[in-house]
């Protein structure tokens, strides 16, 4: 009796200390948890890691970004690599290559790193009589190489202005975002 | 008073020689503003705008593999 008192109380205190290791919902507390790191996403977005050896970078000063519009014909998406001019629109003061823009500084919600132009991408006063659908957004200062491409529902434009304004720039809908 | 005039591919016209028109697009991606002026005689389009307001972007997924 007096043993199995022992070996109750010993029991009991193992029970005890595994207890201290487990929370309210009783699941084990590791103190590491795998995540591509929510820093890493930002960092990318402001060209801090290189994991080639081709890359070079000039400065530390934002690169510059152009938004070039592209026919309804054309064939840009995912596989786009840099600008081209082929299927590029063309009309009454529209300089081929686009406009130029900035980006808000990356920054994260969440474990969400994301940017958006700081304004609306505007032509004014252009005449594009052929239908167009998408725009460009590359950087002119790493061999005009592509970022992203953005639809919008073909267009022509006579004598007038287009516009693209920009979504709200947060976690859920910045035009660039890396979950 | 002088009329007004807009401009048009054809230069600055009476704008009451033209009809003006607008039309919406409501997408779950964006909303698209169009706004057309066409000559009252011809029908031609001699004006033509059009607004897009994102309404999100893009998101890519950061995925990574176990060990």
């Amino acid at each position: 009796m007096k043993l199995r008192n022992i070996f109750a109380r010993q029991i009991e205190a193992a029970h005890r200390h595994v207890l201290n290791y487990m929370g309210a919902a009783g699941m084990m507390l590791f103190a590491n948890t795998q995540a591509i790191c929510t820093s890493f996403k930002v960092e990318v977005l402001n060209g801090h890691h290189a994991f080639g050896t081709s890359v070079t970078r000039a400065g530390t000063g934002a690169d510059g970004f152009k938004a070039a519009l592209y026919l309804a014909s054309a064939t840009v998406n995912a596989s786009t690599t840099a600008y081209n001019a082929t299927g590029e629109v063309s009309g009454t003061n529209y300089a081929a290559g686009g406009t130029a823009f900035t980006w808000t500084a990356p920054t994260s919600t969440g474990t969400t790193a994301f940017a958006t132009p700081s304004a609306s991408i505007s032509w004014t006063n252009v005449t594009l009589s052929t239908a167009f659908d998408a725009v460009l957004l590359y950087n002119t200062t790493q061999g005009n190489k592509a970022v992203a491409v953005y639809t919008f529902g073909s267009q022509t434009v006579t004598a007038g202005n287009f516009t693209l304004t920009m979504p709200t720039n947060d976690a859920a809908t910045g035009l660039l975002r890396i979950a | 008073m002088s009329e007004p005039l807009i401009y048009t591919k054809y230069g600055n016209v009476p704008v009451s020689t033209l009809e003006h028109y607008v039309a919406w697009e409501d997408t779950p991606e964006y909303v698209k503003f169009r706004e057309v002026y066409k000559d009252k005689a011809t029908g031609e389009v001699v004006k033509e705008s059009a607004h897009v307001l994102a309404r999100r972007g893009t998101q890519m997924g950061a995925e990574q593999s176990q060990l």
